[in-house]
């Protein structure tokens, strides 16, 4: 069986690998200063030996036989103790790291089951369609096995009933979808269709559901923020239903590493979890790599555009013959990188010719053309793929030599999902990361601690969030009564009946709520984004047609007239933007710029929940009362209490009332940045009550400023600036998550001509910085970023303070030219003294 | 936020601003309980006592002499359905245990289908010794809808035939709904299943378009514009589910009469358009008032395989028609001919179709291709079986000047005009080879 060339041509991967990364890290800094070293971090991941457990006794032999097969004589640790949890009845949350063999924690015990009873059900729930089909084609060559095996147990031709795997999603055929509810024994599906095509049509459903017996919910970690409160909705309806059928499944989750699986698990499903976070698959070494672009305009802090060091790293690697995947941030950044890596890429000397050796991947490729490149990966001939997050979830590609990231990911998690692409079982690999010049990539890159000794994000759901609570209670009123007795969630589902009742949605009769009302609340509800009141976007250049659609919140800042809209590559400019009907209209146009609204917020406190200064906090109750939008130059929290000492900071969390618009834009050059021109706009105002963090300034910490007036005011929102951005990286939220701004004073207030400013004009004499939930009712930011006030102040700090540009850059404070040319001394000035009054323990 | 959980609920609920009502603002509170003998009293009917509770079932009987428009009840009987099998080829032979054909027709409380969509009244009707007897179930509170699907199925279970309009995509989904949420037997299973609305629709489409451009081929207009029946009074159907919601939270049933009557309505106009739709059929173009109403007998007998009936109705559009029916039946006509190997007679057709000329302000877009199809068709027959290669020249040249006249979009105009080119290079060749003192050279293009 021992292949003689094996050995010698992996050893060589190795020796490629070594070669390649030596070239990375001693390569010379073009134009750089050595005191901005451009590898700032190489760690070493030892290889780890595999641990292997046993399948509980009495797993079927057909099961057993059908996976000795496919190589599997015995499972993983993880595994084995994830069927076990299952066998139990014990719902179970297993956090493996990429290609560990993950599939196998929910597919044995499922196939298991069916084999034993036949009448048993399963539904699998992904993320993604282009998932759950990659999870079908699994799962039927899975089930063909066990179908052989069984024929050949047997002696006979007939293989008993087959195990029927259907995905059922929004491309299910509709003469299709009779059939798969009668035959699936495992439906694959995503929470989108079990929201709005399946719940509501239960009763056709009814087979699944009387036998339903388990549930999968993979990549767990994908359900956070809004997302995530819709997904423990959607599956507290299912939960009903089931209950309706007399079923009560067993919840089976696999998650990516982050700080607290077993929570959200629980709080997505309202049950108890086991969780098994102890990896028993085997990893060969891996070597990971920081890259920093270096700094080309010390003055202007800007660095080397990272696509161009990204792509320098990766032809490092392509020149040694190492397979790799490049994760770009947008896919207008994965066209660009394709495009480079074709150009420059000449294929190893007599080796495979340029062309389809490098590939481009991302939502919106036909699939046809995505499974050819995925095979291709396997294969080994496709040398590189150019990817957009489309490969960073659970995707068969094999395992690659190197993963390079064109920009930080964002979290901690999905970092260390994209550099789980490559690696072999028992060869070396490497993944790299190039970090933009965003505060967040800075940070992550100058602070590799902050990546590699630090826990992972937590992921934060709010699934009580009013106005999502009342969208999904509809949607359950729909597909069943309410009792009078019945709870849903936390809140008391019974008032919100109550309400619902009072507007014509339910009525109440014969001890029930009854659904009374024509519509399909379902449609009413979109999962994705903030609202279901989409604007879309239409090309007039020839015919028109819709190219694109923009959520609503954001409509008015990307849409606008004379907006820059970029889909693809191509860029249109908005001519007319209808906001009653909904639509703009946009033309092809050629420039050489880019468009930045600038929005105008303004931000009331209406209830503060806590509050405090310094060590000391107290509970502070309702004082804004109906009236609390009165007026922007309400503070009236802070009397009652005495600092402890004049330098410590208040922070609070409470809830807001956000007012913003967008004023005007600004033309930015690509490339340069440069800013180009602006012009001003007249658009509707948005308002919403959420939640909100805030930091207050001490009134002490602001007049012992050495500084003018202008000059502090810059410092307070370089100071917001980089702590919206280390916000974000506590939080584990996108960027759009989360909204700041910065309230003005009625004292210092002076006039600004000209333009328009994110903030009011002047500085108070107690200035507020909020970061608010960027979401109607707030999404369950605000109390965490309460409790982590400390660190956000000290990370906020160092961000800052170890920047090496001279007096604000994009990376800490925000480029120069917006912040004005004390922005970054004054915004350190104030977090030293803050972060020296309240010192984080450590 | 601030406030109470409720005022925060109805600040989300309720947005500020005027808004649509679906139901009218009643000062008192909605726990009205509802008495099912009052409203069987109201409503004429009476109540049905089964194993899961009690039913209001209310029963109508419209005897032959009463009219409906300007037709006799006694006019709308269906004797068998037989003619419905030419009118829907895929209705299969009779079987079961059913002896009627019943007409179902549902008011629901919605139209999107779902759990939450609820039948609130099912409406049968049969014919009974030439008169139409209507029964009809009311779901008088969603606890007792179990005791409502009991007594309908009853009524169901009798029916060997099931005629409906637009049945197959809604009626007969949301029943199956309704009775698999309670985990119950679901009658009319297997049961034969004419949906009228298809049928209508090949029918009579343009005439009801003709009359309201949006309102598709609604029973309503057919009812109008075939039997002249005008409704008093009637309830839109848009208004429907708000009425019978009232009712639920009122438990006056007086606003649910109107409703009860829309349903009665609508089941005898199902039947009276199911048998004038079979007399059609039965006695051919004779009886059609037009021809564009021959021109549809006539494709509605060609998909049910009556060529001799289509012919006939395709030559009575083609004698009598405006441009556009004669062109379409001569098309038609042709085709049917050549199908039957008539190859002669289907020339002929296709000489009449080339010497259509448009109306007068018209404009000729169909007519364009369907004269490129003719010249086509005559050119294949010139060439194969006349054998006549310079005829069937001149019409290949005549099909190339039709494609491009008609067509504006210029990928259809090359597919089309690719086969005739080379239709035109062989001729050439053919004229060629059987006289070879002439010369073409040069005046093919495009080959």
């Amino acid at each position: 069986m021992t292949l003689p060339a094996l050995p010698v041509v992996a050893g060589d991967k190795d020796r490629l690998l070594s070669e390649a990364l030596d070239r990375l890290a001693r390569s010379p800094i073009p134009g750089g200063r050595d005191a901005d070293p451009i590898v700032t971090a190489t760690k070493r991941l030892p290889a780890v030996a595999a641990e292997y457990g046993d399948f509980p006794a009495g797993t079927d032999p057909r099961l057993l036989a059908a996976l000795a097969a496919r190589g599997i004589e015995r499972p993983y640790t993880h595994q084995a103790e994830a069927f076990a949890h299952v066998l139990a009845g014990r719902h179970v949350v297993t956090i493996t790291p990429t290609a560990s063999g993950k599939t196998l924690c929910y597919n044995a015990p499922v196939l298991d089951a069916i084999l034993k009873d036949h009448a048993t059900r399963a539904l699998y729930l992904f993320p993604t369609k282009a998932l759950a089909q990659d999870q079908l084609a699994e799962l039927h060559g899975l089930v063909q096995l066990i179908a052989r095996e069984a024929a050949e147990a047997e002696g006979s031709e007939q293989a008993g009933d087959p195990i029927g795997v259907f995905t059922y999603d929004g491309d299910t055929p509709s003469d299709a979808r009779r059939a798969i509810r009668g035959k699936a024994h495992v439906v694959l599906s995503n929470p989108d269709m079990l929201h709005s095509g399946i719940l509501p049509h239960h009763p056709r459903w009814a087979k699944l559901f009387e036998n339903l017996k388990f549930v999968v919910v993979d990549e767990l970690h994908a359900y956070r923020g809004v997302f995530g409160s819709h997904l423990a909705n959607i599956l507290r309806r299912l939960q009903r239903v089931c209950r309706h059928y007399g079923s009560d499944p067993v919840f089976i989750c696999s998650s990516a590493t982050i700080a607290n699986p077993r929570e959200l698990a629980e709080s997505l499903t309202g049950r108890p979890f086991e969780l098994v976070d102890r990896s028993g698959a085997p990893r060969g070494e891996k070597f990971f790599l920081f890259v920093n672009p270096p700094v080309v305009n010390a003055e202007l802090g800007i660095r080397r555009s990272y696509l161009s060091e990204a792509r320098r790293v990766s032809l490092e690697f392509l020149k040694h013959n190492l397979q790799l995947i490049l994760f770009a941030q947008s896919r207008l950044a994965t066209e660009i990188l394709t495009t480079y890596l074709k150009d420059a890429y000449q294929g190893p000397r007599g080796a495979l010719g340029g062309a389809d050796v490098i590939r481009g991947y991302r939502g919106g490729y036909l699939p046809n053309r995505r499974r050819e490149i995925e095979r291709g990966l396997r294969e080994g001939h496709v040398r590189a793929v150019v990817s957009t997050n489309a490969l960073e979830l659970g995707i068969d590609i094999g395992a690659l030599d190197v993963a390079v990231m064109a920009g930080y990911p964002g979290t901690i998690a999905a970092t260390w999902q994209r550099a789980g692409r490559a690696g072999r079982r028992t060869t070396r690999s490497a993944a790299v990361l190039v970090a933009s010049s965003a505060p967040i990539d800075q940070y992550v890159i100058r602070n590799p601690s902050y990546f590699f000794d630090a826990s992972p994000e937590h992921a934060l759901i709010n699934p009580d969030n009013l106005h999502i609570l009342i969208d999904h209670v509809k949607c359950a009123a729909f597909e069943l009564p309410f009792s009078m007795e019945e709870a849903f969630g936390t809140e008391d589902v019974q008032q919100v009946l109550a309400v619902l009742a009072e507007e014509g949605y339910v009525h109440a009769a014969d001890g029930q709520w009854n659904w009374t009302h024509e519509s399909y609340p379902a449609d009413a509800v979109s999962l994705r984004s903030v609202s279901s009141d989409n604007f879309v976007v239409v090309d007039i250049t020839r015919d028109e047609r819709v190219i694109g659609e923009t959520d609503f919140s954001s409509a008015p800042a990307t849409l606008h007239e004379k907006a820059i809209y970029i889909i693809e590559g191509q860029l249109y400019q908005v001519e007319r933007f209808d906001f009653d009907g909904r639509k703009a209209y946009v033309r092809e146009v050629d420039c050489d710029y880019y468009t930045d609204a600038i929005t105008y917020t303004k931000v009331t406190i209406l209830d503060t929940f806590e509050s405090e200064v310094g060590c000391r906090r107290s509970e502070v109750g309702d004082f804004g009362g109906d009236n609390a939008d009165a007026s922007s130059e309400l503070q009236p929290t802070t009397s009652d209490i005495q600092p402890l000492t004049s330098d410590s900071a208040k922070r609070s969390h409470g809830e807001v009332h956000v007012v913003s618009r967008v004023v005007g834009f600004k033309k930015i050059k690509f490339y340069t940045n440069e800013n180009v021109g602006s012009g001003e706009l007249d658009l509707p105002e948005q308002q919403m009550h959420t939640s909100s963090y805030w930091l207050t300034i001490p009134a002490g910490v602001m007049a012992a400023l050495p500084y003018e007036t202008d000059d502090r005011r810059d410092g307070v929102i370089g100071l917001a600036f980089a702590m919206r951005h280390v916000a974000q990286l506590l939080l584990m939220c996108d960027g759009h998550d989360i909204g700041l701004s910065v309230d003005g004073g009625s004292l210092d207030r002076r006039t600004r001509t000209g333009g328009a400013s994110t903030v009011p004009d002047g500085v108070a004499t107690e200035p507020n910085v909020f970061i608010y939930d960027n979401y109607p009712g707030g999404i369950g930011f605000s109390r965490p970023l309460f409790d982590m006030h400390g660190l956000l102040l000290e990370r906020t700090r160092d961000l800052i303070a170890s920047c090496p540009c001279a007096s604000g850059c994009p990376s800490c404070v925000g480029p120069e030219g917006n912040t004005g040319p004390r922005a970054k001394a004054v915004a350190s000035a104030i977090l030293d003294r803050l972060v020296a009054a309240d010192p984080v323990p450590s | 936020m601030p406030g109470d959980l409720a005022s925060r609920l109805r600040s989300i609920v309720r947005p500020a601003g005027a808004r649509d009502l679906t139901y009218e603002p009643e000062p008192v509170r909605y726990d009205a309980a509802i008495d099912l003998d009052r409203v069987a009293h109201v409503l004429g009917g009476r109540v049905a006592t089964n194993a899961f509770g009690r039913a209001l079932v209310i029963d109508r009987r419209y005897e032959s002499d009463r009219r409906h428009g300007r037709l006799w009840i006694g006019d709308c009987e269906l004797a068998d359905a037989e003619p419905l099998r030419i009118l829907d080829g895929s209705l299969r032979d009779p079987d079961g245990a059913g002896s009627r054909i019943l007409f179902v027709d549902l008011e629901t409380t919605g139209l999107s289908g779902g759990a939450g969509t609820v039948a609130f009244l099912v409406g049968c009707a049969w014919f009974d010794m030439g008169a139409l007897q209507v029964r009809q179930f009311l779901l008088t509170s969603y606890a007792a809808e179990r005791a409502l699907l009991c007594a309908a199925a009853e009524c169901l279970d009798e029916a060997a035939l099931l005629v409906t309009y637009n049945g197959k995509t809604f009626d007969v989904p949301v029943m199956e709904t309704r009775w698999m949420f309670h985990r119950m037997e679901m009658p009319l299973e297997g049961v034969r299943h004419f949906d009228m609305l298809h049928v209508a629709r090949r029918l009579w489409r343009e005439r009801a378009r003709a009359d309201d451009p949006d309102g598709g081929c609604r029973l309503s207009t057919l009812e109008r514009l075939l039997f002249d029946v005008r409704r008093v009074g009637d309830v839109p159907g848009m208004d429907i589910p708000a009425r019978y919601f009232r009712f639920l939270r009122s438990g006056d049933a007086r606003p649910l009469e109107p409703i009860l009557e829309h349903n009665r309505l609508d089941l005898m106009s199902l039947a009276a358009v199911a048998a004038h739709a079979a007399r059609l059929v039965e006695q051919g173009s004779a009886l059609c008032r037009d021809a564009a109403e021959a021109l549809a007998l006539g494709r509605v007998y060609d998909r049910g395989g009556r060529a001799t009936n289509a012919i006939e109705c395709y030559e009575r559009a083609a004698a009598e028609g405006s441009t556009e029916v004669r062109a379409e039946a001569l098309y038609r006509l042709a085709v049917r001919l050549r199908r039957d190997r008539r190859f002669d007679e289907a020339a002929n057709v296709w000489r009449q179709l080339l010497d259509v000329r448009p109306a007068r302000g018209r404009s000729g877009r169909l007519l364009t291709e369907l004269r490129h199809v003719a010249a086509e068709a005559l050119a294949i027959h010139h060439e194969h079986r006349a054998r006549d290669y310079a005829g069937a020249r001149e019409l290949a040249l005549l099909a190339l000047e039709e494609a491009n006249n008609g067509e504006l979009d210029l990928v259809k105009v090359r597919t089309k005009t690719d086969a005739t080119r080379r239709r035109l290079a062989r001729l050439e060749r053919k004229l060629a080879a059987n006289d070879n003192t002439h010369l073409f050279g040069g005046c093919v293009e495009g080959t």
